[in-house]
């Protein structure tokens, strides 16, 4: 009985552990685009689902769940693009209101899309890593392992570009005060256009990466909008070690809340980030400077 | 022969909404001059030197700098082409070290000349690896002024430089501020007499949004008998 408890416990801290990959993946963007740009970028939800369409496409045209990944994020980074150019650009001066607003606009259109081209049907995408870990007698999937690196990468990346880069550096001076640095001669507008193209292209390696967990259909980026807004939330705005510290927080709290009682998945991120905010309102990684 | 003029303000405008705060502005800096505006709060003087930073789009007038129109200019060109605005709130990246601060002015310029800064400002060079946030007023000020002095700009705006600083820090700046306008010409705005005193060579007043007097006789700025203006 004990035996089984411990495995239980084990499956369940590493399935929390690969959501929080995605959470991570899917809300560092978010937390990007609202630091630098002030912008809540709800479209972000639309490259998450775009990217889980593009590599089930071309995993299943060419076999190569590599090739599908990068496919994926390929598209997504000339759709990003071309979205920020005509669009979204016009809202960076404007109250955070209309960037809610259009950046919705675009996420539904964005999801009309997806229905029109490849219809209503749930599309699987095959676990592209097979096999399993032995864990304390507990067999992991591989592909779940997997997740839990990649998403370690990609933070000490993001980490890396931010901090070791001139032009992590700018975004991270741009998230401190835009203005100011437009006066020291540098052009933000370029600036939002890489971070915005970058928070994208990490959406859609979130829903790349989470497609074989799920079942793809067009609806799937509308279905993580409340836990992606509570890990940003949670994290603080604009902080990428707060999502990071929140993502896990909220992965735990939904695979071991399930365990424990099932509807607790639901409602325990809530509880928890209600808890957060009241001893901290600005999030547990948020800065007071950000009130732009 | 007299020094070119390198900047010229002719007949600036500008509002916020519907709230008129310039009025018909005119005025002109000569290359490697020292230029100091003075007025009350609220007179317009920071509105000025943003309309001519291109951080705020007048309603009507031009900025010409180095006979190039400023207006419809991006703020980051305007700053790029070497006409610099350093604000008043003393405002460097908190969350970047002293070197970061100036890596990016020198992407920003191209211009990775560090020495000069150090010459002008030796601290900077102690406190380098020191993140913007645990930075005096004092050397913020510093820092602020030496970011800006990358890419050897022809024109400093500088907001309110003594606002918070010590009497001794003023002092540095006085004298470095006589230094640096062997390079660049540099326009102060500000209440602080004896500092503009100490500075200037020409003098605007302003109030109500209107250039109400130029004072252009050493002896009159040394005594600072402009101070009814404020």
């Amino acid at each position: 009985m004990i035996q089984m408890n411990i495995q239980l416990i084990i499956s369940a801290i590493v399935l929390g552990l690969s959501m929080s990959g995605v959470y991570f993946l899917l809300t560092v963007g978010l937390s990007l685009c609202y630091g630098l740009m002030r912008m809540i970028s709800l479209d972000q939800f639309f490259y998450y689902a775009l990217g889980a369409y593009m590599v089930y496409t071309i995993t299943s045209l060419t076999g190569s769940f590599l090739l599908g990944a990068l496919g994926a994020m390929l598209t997504t980074l000339v759709v990003a693009f071309v979205v920020e150019r005509l669009i979204n650009k016009r809202v960076y001066s404007k109250p955070v209101m209309f960037s809610m607003i259009l950046t919705f606009g675009v996420n539904l259109m964005g999801v009309g899309l997806i229905k029109y081209v490849w219809g209503l049907t749930p599309k699987p995408v095959a676990s592209p890593i097979g096999g399993s870990l032995n864990i304390l007698g507990t067999s992991v999937p591989g592909y779940r392992i997997f997740v839990i690196l990649l998403a370690v990468l990609v933070y000490l990346a993001v980490q890396y570009f931010l901090n070791k880069t001139i032009l992590g550096t700018a975004i991270r001076a741009g998230i401190d005060d835009a203005e100011k640095v437009k006066a020291l001669g540098i052009n933000i507008s370029r600036l939002f256009t890489v971070t915005f193209v970058l928070s994208s292209v990490l959406s859609a390696l979130a829903g790349v990466i989470h497609a074989p967990f799920v079942m793809v259909s067009p609806e799937m980026g509308m279905s993580i909008t409340a836990f992606a807004f509570m890990v940003v939330i949670i994290g603080g705005l604009g902080s990428i070690k707060g999502t990071m510290v929140s993502a896990l927080i909220v992965g735990q709290v939904v695979s071991l809340g399930a365990l424990i009682w099932a509807p607790l998945a639901e409602m325990a991120p809530f509880l928890v980030m209600i808890f957060i905010l009241l001893i901290k309102p600005t999030g547990l990684y948020g800065s007071k400077l950000m009130n732009r | 022969m007299g020094r070119p003029n390198i900047v010229e303000v002719k007949n600036l405008s500008a509002a916020y909404g519907q709230s008129k705060v310039l009025f018909d502005v005119s005025l002109k800096i000569k290359a490697n001059e020292r230029v100091s505006i003075v007025g009350r709060n609220g007179a317009g003087k920071t509105t000025l030197l943003k309309c001519m930073a291109s951080l705020l789009a007048p309603t009507n007038g031009s900025v010409v700098y180095d006979r190039t129109e400023l207006v419809g200019k991006q703020s980051y060109e305007v700053a790029r082409m070497g006409l610099k605005y350093i604000d008043q709130d003393k405002h460097v990246f908190l969350d970047l070290t002293v070197r970061e601060n100036l890596e990016l002015s020198s992407y920003a310029t191209g211009d990775y000349d560090w020495d000069k800064v150090f010459k002008h400002f030796p601290k900077l060079k102690i406190l380098i690896d020191r993140k913007g946030a645990y930075l005096s007023g004092g050397e913020r000020q510093m820092l602020m002024v030496g970011r800006a002095i990358l890419g050897d700009p022809k024109v400093l705006l500088i907001d309110e430089p003594t606002e918070g600083l010590a009497p001794s820090i003023v002092d540095d700046l006085v004298t470095t501020f006589h230094e640096l306008s062997k390079d660049c010409a540099i326009l102060t705005v500000g209440q602080n007499l004896s500092f503009v005193s100490r500075i200037a060579e020409r003098i605007y007043a302003m109030k109500e949004g209107k250039l109400v007097a130029e004072i252009t006789d050493a002896a009159e700025i040394k005594n600072s008998s402009y101070s009814h203006y404020l």
